[in-house]
């Protein structure tokens, strides 16, 4: 019985990785792409990307989630900025920024605007601790970054985040 | 101050702003390189028995636990404890199946160079299915795998049997023509055989097909005589008990049948033994020069064999025959040693190497020149029995125009799998060998199935009888 039930498991771990492979695949190159611009680059960063969450899939929900959406973006837009600052590295600042402010957010919720300001590293670190609800260990292994410098990217963070809303007079 | 719950809050609202952007976004519609895909397939497949190891693992675990727990019940209980211990087996042999696919993947190079043999996906899935959900010991975990590794249809891939064939039914088979027949003392045809033990011949064929792999006609022929073996016939369905059995066969429409006995296979190999004949020997039949190969290397009596066949030439010697029936091989360039004492050169295979932990194979040619010695006539005799470099030879010696080929093709394919790492199951140990080179024929567009024979020698017939007399005509 025991044996059947762990096989069930097995068998729809492996559907979901194949799912997320197929509906996300396009997704991941696209954000890929708009990073380096570069089609082999961005298809080596998915690749790359899908080893990562191959190792993580015991902790994905479900495939459609907007939570495993965010969790899969997350990783390919670090890869590909990791990739990005290797070669280029003088760009990389400017890059960051730029990724950053990209998106539109039209709700009231402060604290949210500002976080979408932040730098991609550290957007992706509130995130990943924040909504997915990683550890700072479990982060530094999804970033590729050790596990101090999660911790002081985690810090660094709130930090901003919290001069920026004294800035806006909200705290 | 920011507190964590306002964090928690706010990551939420942005997560949601982000999948609204890039479900908004046009997505690219591009095509995947067939080198991401590959590596893709590669990694799907290894995120399946990954996460089946780990999962396997923790079920062991608990197991052991539970069997700890339970010990007083299991060894009160021999149905409960044969059910546990049978259970524990299952994994251990899932296991290893999902390790076997794992290495066959990664290592065999007809993933990587579009050549997946049709039956194999199918096998596959068989293989595991089976040794998932069927109690079995390790001599039939042994079978399937070898099932399994049949579909590759490559002859030098397989399992190096742990559990080797322990008794055989003394009589004589052979495949002519499509069909099983019975081979008498003289070596000819007794007629075709429909049954044994019962069992029709088809049926018994069709186990052959299954744990061999059969893929041609040549490959056909080499694996006819496995159907004697003890598990072959059990596999399909001759009751071997009492160790003699009833063949059956026709010839003409006359029905007939005998019993032949299973003897225990080393009685048989003792009863069978073929004479020990030299490796090499030639002979000199006025204008022709024969010489018979058993096994070529680079050594001194291949030395002898150039001197002699060099002073022959330079007598007057018009016509060579290389006779490398029952050749297994050896050293290939042994063979083109020959050929260069003849002022010939053949043409080179292109072999492509898997790179081990890569969807790449490089490709290695040697570009060699075909030279021809219109003085010479070369003929070179095999037959089903002809492997290794010996086979190697015969297929270089057609795709360079040296000489006619005469006889019956080798059981081995023009262009083949071949030379490749061996590995072991890490629960039962069963060691075997994985092909990861292809060596393609220096005629890229001709069959690589079947080597084309300029003279076909029905079964039964004397080959070399038959090239004297082609000779004889000639002349």
């Amino acid at each position: 019985m025991l044996l059947y039930l762990q096989m069930i498991d097995t068998e729809e771990e492996k559907t979901k990785f194949e799912q997320i492979y197929w509906k996300y695949r396009r997704l991941m190159f696209t954000v890929a792409l708009q990073v380096l611009h570069n089609m082999e680059d961005a298809e080596d960063v998915v690749q790359s990307s899908f080893i990562k969450i191959a190792e993580n899939i015991p902790k994905i929900g479900a495939v459609d989630s907007p939570k495993t959406m965010g969790y899969i973006v997350t990783i390919v837009k670090n890869r590909a900025i990791d990739v990005y600052r290797k070669k280029a590295r003088q760009n990389t600042v400017e890059l960051c920024e730029k990724v950053a402010s990209d998106t539109e957010y039209s709700g009231d919720n402060e604290l949210a605007k500002q976080i979408l300001k932040l730098p991609e590293k550290y957007r992706s670190v509130i995130l990943l601790k924040y909504y997915h609800g990683y550890t700072t260990r479990e982060i530094a292994g999804i970033l590729n970054i050790t596990e101090a410098n999660a911790s002081k990217i985690d810090q660094r963070a709130k930090e901003k985040l919290q001069k920026s809303l004294e800035r806006e007079d909200v705290l | 101050m920011i507190t964590d719950e306002m964090l928690y809050e706010a990551a939420k609202e942005v997560n949601q702003a982000l999948v609204r952007q890039w479900e908004e976004l046009p997505w690219e519609e591009h095509v995947f390189s067939k080198s991401f895909e590959r590596k893709m397939r590669r990694l799907i497949h290894r995120t399946k028995y990954q996460l089946l190891y780990r999962i396997l693992k923790q079920a062991a675990c608990l197991v052991l636990v539970l069997l700890l727990g339970c010990a007083s019940v299991l060894t009160v209980h021999a149905d409960s404890r044969e059910a546990v211990i049978d259970w524990i087996q299952r994994m251990m042999y899932y296991r290893d199946a999902g390790y076997l696919v794992e290495q066959v993947e990664d290592i065999h190079p007809c993933f990587v160079l579009d050549d997946i043999p049709a039956g194999y996906e199918e096998a596959k899935e068989q293989y595991l299915k089976t040794v998932k959900s069927k109690n079995m010991d390790e001599k039939a975990f042994e079978l399937e795998s070898m099932r399994y590794l049949a579909s590759l249809d490559d002859m030098n891939s397989g399992i190096r049997r742990k559990y080797a064939f322990q008794q055989i039914l003394d009589l004589e088979v052979a495949r002519i023509d499509g069909e099983i027949c019975l081979i008498n003392e003289e070596q000819l045809v007794e007629g075709k055989i429909t049954s044994i033990g019962g069992a029709a011949i088809d049926q018994i064929w069709a186990v052959v097909e299954q744990i061999f792999p059969v893929s041609n006609q040549s490959s056909a022929v080499f694996f006819a005589p496995y159907l004697r073996f003890d598990d072959i016939l059990r596999l399909a369905g001759v009751e071997t008990e009492n160790n003699v059995i009833t063949v059956s066969w026709e010839n003409e429409s006359e029905q007939q049948s005998a019993d032949f006995s299973l003897l225990p296979y080393e009685d048989y190999k003792k009863l069978h033994a073929a004479p020990r004949s030299d490796m090499i020997s030639y002979k000199r039949m006025d204008a022709v020069f024969y010489l018979k190969t058993d096994y070529l290397d680079l050594n001194r009596d291949l030395d002898d064999v150039c001197t002699a066949l060099s002073a022959a030439i330079a007598q007057g010697c018009t016509d060579v025959i290389i006779d490398v029936c029952g050749d297994s091989g050896g050293d290939s360039n042994a063979y083109l040693e020959l050929l260069k004492t003849m002022d010939m050169q053949a043409a080179s295979y292109t072999v492509y190497s898997r790179l081990l932990g890569s969807g790449k194979c490089r490709m290695e040619e040697d570009n060699r020149i075909v030279q021809t010695n219109s003085a010479l006539r070369l003929m070179v005799l095999s037959d089903e029995h002809t492997s290794g470099s010996a086979a190697n030879f015969c297929v270089l010696v057609k795709d360079s125009g040296l000489g006619q080929l005469v006889g019956r093709p080798s059981s081995l394919s023009p262009s083949s799998y071949g030379y490749g790492p061996s590995f072991t199951l890490p629960n039962t140990g069963l060691e075997g060998v994985i092909s990861s080179k292809y060596w393609q024929r220096p005629d890229a567009d001709a069959d690589p199935d079947s080597l084309e024979m300029d003279v076909t020698v029905p079964y039964g017939e004397d080959i070399l009888f038959y090239a004297l007399e082609l000779l004889q005509n000639r002349n």
